[in-house]
Protein backbone atom coordinates (compact mmCIF):
# COMPACT_ATOMS: atom_id res chain seq x y z
CA UNK A 1 0.00 0.00 0.00
CA UNK A 2 1.19 3.52 -0.82
CA UNK A 3 1.81 6.42 1.30
CA UNK A 4 -0.52 9.13 0.80
CA UNK A 5 2.56 11.19 2.36
CA UNK A 6 4.64 9.80 -0.44
CA UNK A 7 3.01 10.63 -2.86
CA UNK A 8 2.48 14.18 -1.88
CA UNK A 9 6.28 14.32 -1.91
CA UNK A 10 6.87 14.19 1.79
CA UNK A 11 10.26 15.66 3.24
CA UNK A 12 13.12 13.42 2.56
CA UNK A 13 13.82 11.80 5.76
CA UNK A 14 15.53 8.24 5.82
CA UNK A 15 15.69 6.01 2.81
CA UNK A 16 13.25 3.02 3.63
CA UNK A 17 11.89 1.65 0.57
CA UNK A 18 9.05 3.29 -0.86
CA UNK A 19 6.16 1.68 -2.20
CA UNK A 20 5.91 0.87 -6.28
CA UNK A 21 3.15 3.55 -6.02
CA UNK A 22 5.50 6.18 -4.76
CA UNK A 23 8.41 5.67 -6.70
CA UNK A 24 6.06 5.97 -9.88
CA UNK A 25 4.93 9.33 -8.01
CA UNK A 26 8.78 10.60 -7.48
CA UNK A 27 9.62 9.73 -10.89
CA UNK A 28 6.99 11.60 -12.74
CA UNK A 29 7.77 14.18 -10.62
CA UNK A 30 11.77 14.42 -11.42
CA UNK A 31 10.27 14.08 -15.35
CA UNK A 32 8.23 17.04 -15.17
CA UNK A 33 10.77 18.96 -13.42
CA UNK A 34 13.72 17.78 -16.64
CA UNK A 35 11.00 18.18 -19.11
CA UNK A 36 10.75 21.91 -17.56
CA UNK A 37 14.32 22.19 -17.61
CA UNK A 38 14.33 21.15 -21.18
CA UNK A 39 12.07 23.54 -22.03
CA UNK A 40 13.24 26.29 -20.61
CA UNK A 41 16.52 26.03 -21.85
CA UNK A 42 14.97 25.25 -25.47
CA UNK A 43 13.86 28.84 -24.75
CA UNK A 44 10.29 28.01 -23.77
CA UNK A 45 10.17 29.40 -20.33
CA UNK A 46 6.10 29.86 -20.23
CA UNK A 47 5.71 26.26 -20.71
CA UNK A 48 8.17 25.27 -18.50
CA UNK A 49 7.01 27.73 -15.61
CA UNK A 50 3.46 25.95 -15.64
CA UNK A 51 4.69 22.39 -15.61
CA UNK A 52 6.95 23.63 -12.42
CA UNK A 53 3.87 25.71 -10.80
CA UNK A 54 1.94 21.89 -11.30
CA UNK A 55 5.06 20.25 -9.72
CA UNK A 56 5.22 22.80 -6.59
CA UNK A 57 1.28 21.92 -5.90
CA UNK A 58 2.18 18.51 -6.34
CA UNK A 59 4.71 18.76 -2.86
CA UNK A 60 3.24 19.49 0.58
CA UNK A 61 6.68 19.73 2.05
CA UNK A 62 7.49 23.49 1.94
CA UNK A 63 11.29 22.50 1.58
CA UNK A 64 10.49 20.64 -1.63
CA UNK A 65 8.29 23.54 -2.51
CA UNK A 66 11.28 26.03 -2.32
CA UNK A 67 13.40 23.84 -4.15
CA UNK A 68 10.88 24.68 -6.52
CA UNK A 69 10.73 27.89 -6.12
CA UNK A 70 14.19 28.12 -6.85
CA UNK A 71 14.02 26.45 -10.39
CA UNK A 72 11.12 28.93 -10.92
CA UNK A 73 13.11 32.21 -9.93
CA UNK A 74 16.23 30.82 -11.98
CA UNK A 75 13.81 30.98 -15.12
CA UNK A 76 11.73 33.83 -13.98
CA UNK A 77 15.00 35.85 -14.54
CA UNK A 78 16.29 34.69 -17.59
CA UNK A 79 19.11 32.91 -16.02
CA UNK A 80 20.85 30.26 -18.67
CA UNK A 81 19.83 26.70 -18.20
CA UNK A 82 21.65 23.81 -19.50
CA UNK B 1 15.70 -45.03 -25.87
CA UNK B 2 13.07 -43.73 -23.14
CA UNK B 3 9.70 -44.05 -22.85
CA UNK B 4 9.32 -40.06 -23.32
CA UNK B 5 11.09 -39.56 -26.40
CA UNK B 6 9.24 -42.56 -28.27
CA UNK B 7 6.14 -40.31 -27.01
CA UNK B 8 7.65 -37.62 -28.15
CA UNK B 9 8.12 -38.80 -31.49
CA UNK B 10 5.60 -40.21 -32.02
CA UNK B 11 3.74 -36.99 -31.36
CA UNK B 12 6.08 -35.25 -33.65
CA UNK B 13 4.76 -37.74 -36.41
CA UNK B 14 1.58 -37.14 -35.87
CA UNK B 15 2.22 -33.22 -36.41
CA UNK B 16 -0.13 -32.07 -33.92
CA UNK B 17 2.09 -28.95 -32.40
CA UNK B 18 0.03 -28.55 -29.68
CA UNK B 19 0.37 -32.08 -28.28
CA UNK B 20 4.50 -31.56 -28.80
CA UNK B 21 3.93 -28.70 -26.44
CA UNK B 22 2.08 -29.80 -23.67
CA UNK B 23 4.72 -33.46 -24.06
CA UNK B 24 7.75 -31.09 -23.58
CA UNK B 25 6.17 -29.06 -21.00
CA UNK B 26 5.30 -32.16 -19.35
CA UNK B 27 8.62 -34.22 -19.53
CA UNK B 28 10.33 -31.03 -18.35
CA UNK B 29 8.22 -30.23 -15.35
CA UNK B 30 9.48 -33.95 -14.39
CA UNK B 31 12.45 -34.23 -13.46
CA UNK B 32 15.86 -34.35 -15.30
CA UNK B 33 15.36 -36.19 -18.58
CA UNK B 34 17.59 -37.22 -20.81
CA UNK B 35 20.16 -35.97 -22.99
CA UNK B 36 18.87 -37.00 -26.08
CA UNK B 37 15.57 -35.77 -24.84
CA UNK B 38 16.23 -32.93 -24.05
CA UNK B 39 17.93 -32.09 -27.18
CA UNK B 40 14.54 -34.00 -29.35
CA UNK B 41 12.63 -31.60 -26.97
CA UNK B 42 14.71 -28.52 -28.27
CA UNK B 43 14.46 -29.05 -31.44
CA UNK B 44 10.66 -30.28 -31.87
CA UNK B 45 10.30 -27.26 -29.89
CA UNK B 46 11.63 -24.89 -32.96
CA UNK B 47 9.42 -26.70 -35.00
CA UNK B 48 6.35 -26.20 -32.44
CA UNK B 49 6.61 -22.77 -33.22
CA UNK B 50 4.01 -21.90 -30.07
CA UNK B 51 6.07 -22.36 -26.68
CA UNK B 52 3.21 -21.31 -24.59
CA UNK B 53 3.91 -18.99 -21.88
CA UNK B 54 7.58 -19.28 -20.77
CA UNK B 55 10.11 -18.36 -22.43
CA UNK B 56 12.78 -19.65 -19.61
CA UNK B 57 11.29 -22.39 -18.30
CA UNK B 58 12.67 -23.69 -14.66
CA UNK B 59 12.04 -27.18 -13.90
CA UNK B 60 9.33 -26.90 -11.38
CA UNK B 61 7.39 -24.45 -13.53
CA UNK B 62 3.92 -25.11 -12.35
CA UNK B 63 1.85 -22.02 -11.83
CA UNK B 64 1.39 -18.91 -13.57
CA UNK B 65 3.73 -15.81 -12.22
CA UNK B 66 2.08 -12.36 -10.75
CA UNK B 67 2.22 -9.36 -13.02
CA UNK B 68 5.54 -8.38 -13.23
CA UNK B 69 6.56 -4.78 -12.31
CA UNK B 70 9.87 -2.97 -12.57
CA UNK B 71 10.81 -1.54 -9.43
CA UNK B 72 13.26 0.74 -9.45
CA UNK B 73 16.21 -1.57 -7.69
CA UNK B 74 15.30 -3.86 -10.24
CA UNK B 75 14.57 -6.74 -8.02
CA UNK B 76 12.05 -9.22 -8.10
CA UNK B 77 12.53 -11.79 -5.86
CA UNK B 78 8.79 -12.86 -6.00
CA UNK B 79 9.27 -13.72 -9.56
CA UNK B 80 12.47 -15.55 -8.87
CA UNK B 81 13.97 -13.02 -11.06
CA UNK B 82 16.91 -11.13 -9.50
CA UNK B 83 18.19 -8.20 -11.67
CA UNK B 84 21.11 -6.32 -9.59
CA UNK B 85 23.66 -3.75 -10.64
CA UNK B 86 26.98 -4.83 -10.50
CA UNK B 87 28.98 -1.88 -11.44
CA UNK B 88 27.04 1.43 -12.40
CA UNK B 89 30.22 3.35 -13.72
CA UNK B 90 30.41 0.31 -16.57
CA UNK B 91 26.37 0.01 -16.64
CA UNK B 92 26.95 -3.27 -15.42
CA UNK B 93 24.30 -5.73 -13.89
CA UNK B 94 24.07 -8.89 -12.86
CA UNK B 95 20.74 -10.82 -13.28
CA UNK B 96 19.72 -14.54 -11.98
CA UNK B 97 16.62 -16.97 -12.68
CA UNK B 98 15.67 -18.96 -9.50
CA UNK B 99 14.72 -22.04 -10.22
CA UNK B 100 12.29 -22.40 -7.50
CA UNK B 101 10.26 -19.87 -9.53
CA UNK B 102 6.95 -21.28 -11.12
CA UNK B 103 7.38 -19.72 -14.60
CA UNK B 104 7.64 -16.35 -16.07
CA UNK B 105 5.01 -15.42 -18.49
CA UNK B 106 6.85 -14.54 -22.24
CA UNK B 107 5.99 -11.00 -22.30
CA UNK B 108 7.16 -9.98 -18.59
CA UNK B 109 10.76 -11.71 -19.44
CA UNK B 110 10.86 -9.60 -22.66
CA UNK B 111 9.53 -6.51 -20.53
CA UNK B 112 11.83 -7.26 -17.89
CA UNK B 113 15.08 -7.71 -20.63
CA UNK B 114 14.03 -4.99 -22.49
CA UNK B 115 13.81 -2.88 -19.27
CA UNK B 116 17.57 -3.74 -19.10
CA UNK B 117 18.47 -2.04 -21.69
CA UNK B 118 16.73 0.61 -21.26
CA UNK B 119 17.57 1.89 -17.79
CA UNK B 120 21.16 1.72 -19.16
CA UNK B 121 22.32 -1.67 -18.69
CA UNK B 122 25.33 -2.35 -21.29
CA UNK B 123 26.81 -5.54 -19.37
CA UNK B 124 24.93 -8.05 -18.53
CA UNK B 125 25.50 -11.37 -17.17
CA UNK B 126 22.50 -14.08 -17.31
CA UNK B 127 22.58 -16.44 -14.54
CA UNK B 128 20.83 -19.22 -15.55
CA UNK B 129 22.50 -21.91 -14.30
CA UNK B 130 19.36 -22.67 -12.04
CA UNK B 131 17.54 -22.85 -15.15
CA UNK B 132 17.51 -26.73 -16.64
CA UNK B 133 15.43 -26.16 -19.47
CA UNK B 134 15.74 -23.52 -22.12
CA UNK B 135 14.01 -23.93 -25.29
CA UNK B 136 14.27 -22.56 -28.52
CA UNK B 137 12.43 -19.12 -28.26
CA UNK B 138 14.34 -18.94 -25.12
CA UNK B 139 17.27 -19.01 -26.81
CA UNK B 140 16.25 -16.84 -29.37
CA UNK B 141 14.95 -13.51 -26.91
CA UNK B 142 19.04 -14.33 -25.39
CA UNK B 143 20.37 -14.00 -28.72
CA UNK B 144 17.99 -10.98 -29.67
CA UNK B 145 19.53 -9.45 -26.34
CA UNK B 146 22.82 -9.99 -26.62
CA UNK B 147 22.99 -8.47 -30.23
CA UNK B 148 20.71 -5.21 -28.88
CA UNK B 149 23.23 -5.08 -26.31
CA UNK B 150 26.23 -5.17 -28.65
CA UNK B 151 25.03 -2.74 -30.52
CA UNK B 152 24.88 -0.26 -27.56
CA UNK B 153 28.60 -1.07 -27.26
CA UNK B 154 27.80 -3.64 -24.42
CA UNK B 155 27.81 -7.20 -23.48
CA UNK B 156 26.03 -10.43 -22.65
CA UNK B 157 27.29 -13.36 -20.51
CA UNK B 158 25.45 -16.52 -19.71
CA UNK B 159 25.74 -19.36 -17.30
CA UNK B 160 24.26 -22.05 -17.96
CA UNK B 161 23.23 -25.36 -16.16
CA UNK B 162 25.77 -28.07 -17.18
CA UNK B 163 22.76 -29.55 -18.90
CA UNK B 164 21.73 -26.73 -21.15
CA UNK B 165 25.29 -25.28 -21.26
CA UNK B 166 26.19 -28.92 -22.97
CA UNK B 167 22.87 -28.78 -25.39
CA UNK B 168 24.28 -25.53 -26.55
CA UNK B 169 28.30 -26.76 -27.24
CA UNK B 170 26.34 -29.90 -29.06
CA UNK B 171 24.79 -27.20 -31.38
CA UNK B 172 27.70 -24.82 -31.62
CA UNK B 173 25.77 -21.89 -30.32
CA UNK B 174 27.94 -21.88 -26.79
CA UNK B 175 30.27 -18.51 -28.69
CA UNK B 176 27.22 -17.23 -30.25
CA UNK B 177 25.49 -17.21 -27.15
CA UNK B 178 28.19 -16.10 -25.11
CA UNK B 179 28.19 -18.72 -22.82
CA UNK B 180 30.65 -18.44 -20.00
CA UNK B 181 32.87 -21.68 -17.91
CA UNK B 182 31.78 -20.54 -14.36
CA UNK B 183 31.34 -17.51 -12.39
CA UNK B 184 35.12 -16.83 -12.34
CA UNK B 185 35.06 -15.65 -16.05
CA UNK B 186 31.61 -13.92 -15.69
CA UNK B 187 32.64 -11.80 -13.03
CA UNK B 188 36.17 -11.22 -15.17
CA UNK B 189 33.85 -10.18 -18.08
CA UNK B 190 32.46 -7.50 -16.19
CA UNK B 191 35.38 -6.07 -14.68
CA UNK B 192 36.95 -5.64 -17.89
CA UNK B 193 33.89 -3.42 -19.59
CA UNK B 194 34.84 -0.39 -20.09
CA UNK B 195 33.61 2.60 -18.18
CA UNK B 196 30.18 4.10 -19.53
CA UNK B 197 30.12 7.08 -20.66
CA UNK B 198 28.19 9.52 -19.01
CA UNK B 199 24.54 9.32 -19.79
CA UNK B 200 22.57 12.06 -21.39
CA UNK B 201 21.05 14.58 -18.41
CA UNK B 202 16.86 13.97 -18.12
CA UNK B 203 17.14 10.24 -20.47
CA UNK B 204 15.86 7.31 -19.14
CA UNK B 205 19.37 6.09 -18.08
CA UNK B 206 20.00 8.95 -16.30
CA UNK B 207 16.65 8.76 -15.05
CA UNK B 208 17.69 5.36 -13.59
CA UNK B 209 21.23 6.44 -12.20
CA UNK B 210 19.70 8.87 -10.01
CA UNK B 211 16.84 7.12 -8.82
CA UNK B 212 20.03 4.23 -7.65
CA UNK B 213 20.48 6.71 -4.93
CA UNK B 214 16.88 5.91 -3.45
CA UNK B 215 13.68 7.51 -4.95
CA UNK B 216 13.57 9.75 -2.19
CA UNK B 217 17.03 10.93 -2.09
CA UNK B 218 16.90 11.33 -6.29
CA UNK B 219 13.51 13.49 -5.69
CA UNK B 220 15.56 15.72 -3.74
CA UNK B 221 19.05 15.28 -5.69
CA UNK B 222 17.29 16.50 -9.15
CA UNK B 223 15.21 19.46 -7.78
CA UNK B 224 18.68 20.46 -6.78
CA UNK B 225 20.68 19.30 -9.74
CA UNK B 226 18.11 21.68 -12.11
CA UNK B 227 17.87 24.42 -9.41
CA UNK B 228 21.84 24.98 -9.88
CA UNK B 229 21.88 23.76 -13.57
CA UNK B 230 25.70 22.57 -13.03
CA UNK B 231 26.79 19.68 -15.07
CA UNK B 232 29.64 19.01 -12.56
CA UNK B 233 27.47 19.08 -9.63
CA UNK B 234 26.52 15.49 -10.79
CA UNK B 235 29.35 13.49 -9.71
CA UNK B 236 29.46 15.31 -6.46
CA UNK B 237 25.85 13.62 -5.81
CA UNK B 238 26.49 10.31 -7.26
CA UNK B 239 29.65 10.27 -4.55
CA UNK B 240 27.51 11.23 -1.74
CA UNK B 241 24.49 9.86 -2.12
CA UNK B 242 25.64 6.25 -2.80
CA UNK B 243 26.91 6.15 0.88
CA UNK B 244 24.28 4.82 2.83
CA UNK B 245 21.99 7.44 4.65
CA UNK B 246 22.15 8.36 7.91
CA UNK B 247 20.45 10.83 9.58
CA UNK B 248 22.54 10.60 12.56
CA UNK B 249 25.75 11.89 11.07
CA UNK B 250 27.60 14.22 13.92
CA UNK B 251 28.99 16.91 11.95
CA UNK B 252 32.82 16.86 11.13
CA UNK B 253 35.36 19.16 12.32
CA UNK B 254 35.62 21.96 9.48
CA UNK B 255 39.41 21.42 8.97
CA UNK B 256 41.89 24.04 9.64
CA UNK B 257 43.18 26.32 7.54
CA UNK B 258 40.69 26.20 4.86
CA UNK B 259 40.34 29.06 3.17
CA UNK B 260 36.79 31.18 2.60
CA UNK B 261 35.95 29.03 -0.58
CA UNK B 262 37.13 25.78 0.97
CA UNK B 263 34.61 26.38 4.06
CA UNK B 264 31.80 26.64 1.54
CA UNK B 265 33.14 23.34 0.25
CA UNK B 266 33.02 21.81 3.12
CA UNK B 267 29.50 23.05 4.12
CA UNK B 268 28.53 22.04 0.90
CA UNK B 269 29.89 18.76 1.65
CA UNK B 270 28.07 18.29 5.07
CA UNK B 271 25.02 19.35 3.33
CA UNK B 272 24.75 16.58 1.06
CA UNK B 273 25.99 14.25 3.22
CA UNK B 274 22.84 15.11 5.18
CA UNK B 275 20.49 16.24 3.04
CA UNK B 276 21.05 14.41 -0.20
CA UNK B 277 20.48 18.52 -1.18
CA UNK B 278 22.61 21.06 -2.13
CA UNK B 279 22.60 24.28 0.27
CA UNK B 280 20.21 27.26 -1.26
CA UNK B 281 21.88 29.25 0.57
CA UNK B 282 25.52 28.90 -0.62
CA UNK B 283 26.61 30.34 -3.89
CA UNK B 284 27.19 27.83 -6.75
CA UNK B 285 30.67 26.74 -7.17
CA UNK B 286 32.89 26.55 -10.35
CA UNK B 287 33.95 23.60 -12.31
CA UNK B 288 37.27 23.71 -10.84
CA UNK B 289 35.81 23.90 -7.16
CA UNK B 290 32.95 21.36 -7.51
CA UNK B 291 36.37 18.77 -9.57
CA UNK B 292 38.21 19.81 -5.81
CA UNK B 293 35.06 18.99 -3.60
CA UNK B 294 34.81 15.31 -5.38
CA UNK B 295 38.50 15.00 -5.25
CA UNK B 296 39.49 16.28 -1.65
CA UNK B 297 36.13 16.74 0.60
CA UNK B 298 33.81 13.99 -0.35
CA UNK B 299 36.00 10.71 0.46
CA UNK B 300 37.17 12.45 3.68
CA UNK B 301 33.24 12.38 4.42
CA UNK B 302 32.50 9.20 3.58
CA UNK B 303 35.59 7.80 5.20
CA UNK B 304 34.09 9.63 8.41
CA UNK B 305 32.79 6.90 11.52
CA UNK B 306 29.07 7.50 11.92
CA UNK B 307 28.65 8.36 15.66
Amino acid sequence: MSDPDDETGREFSEDDAPSSDTVRAITQRIQSVEMARGLAAGGKADKALELLRKVRQSYDDERMQRRVDALIRRIESGQPID
Amino acid sequence: MDDALLRLRAAARGGDRGAIHRLVRQLQRAGPPSRELELAAYVLEVDAGSLGPATLLPRKSTLPGAPFELDCSLRSTRHGLELTWRDPARASAWGELDASYAGIPREELERLLSATVQIGVRHLVLDLRHVHGLTSAGLGRIAKLKDELERGGGSLGLLLSERVSSVTQMLGLAEFLGVLEDPGAANAQLDAAPLAVAPERGSGPWLAGILRWGARRAEQAALCLAAHSEPALYPVFDAVCQAPVDRELEPLPTPPRLSARGRVHWACAERLRYDSCWPDELPSLEGAELDALVAEWIPRLLAAPPR
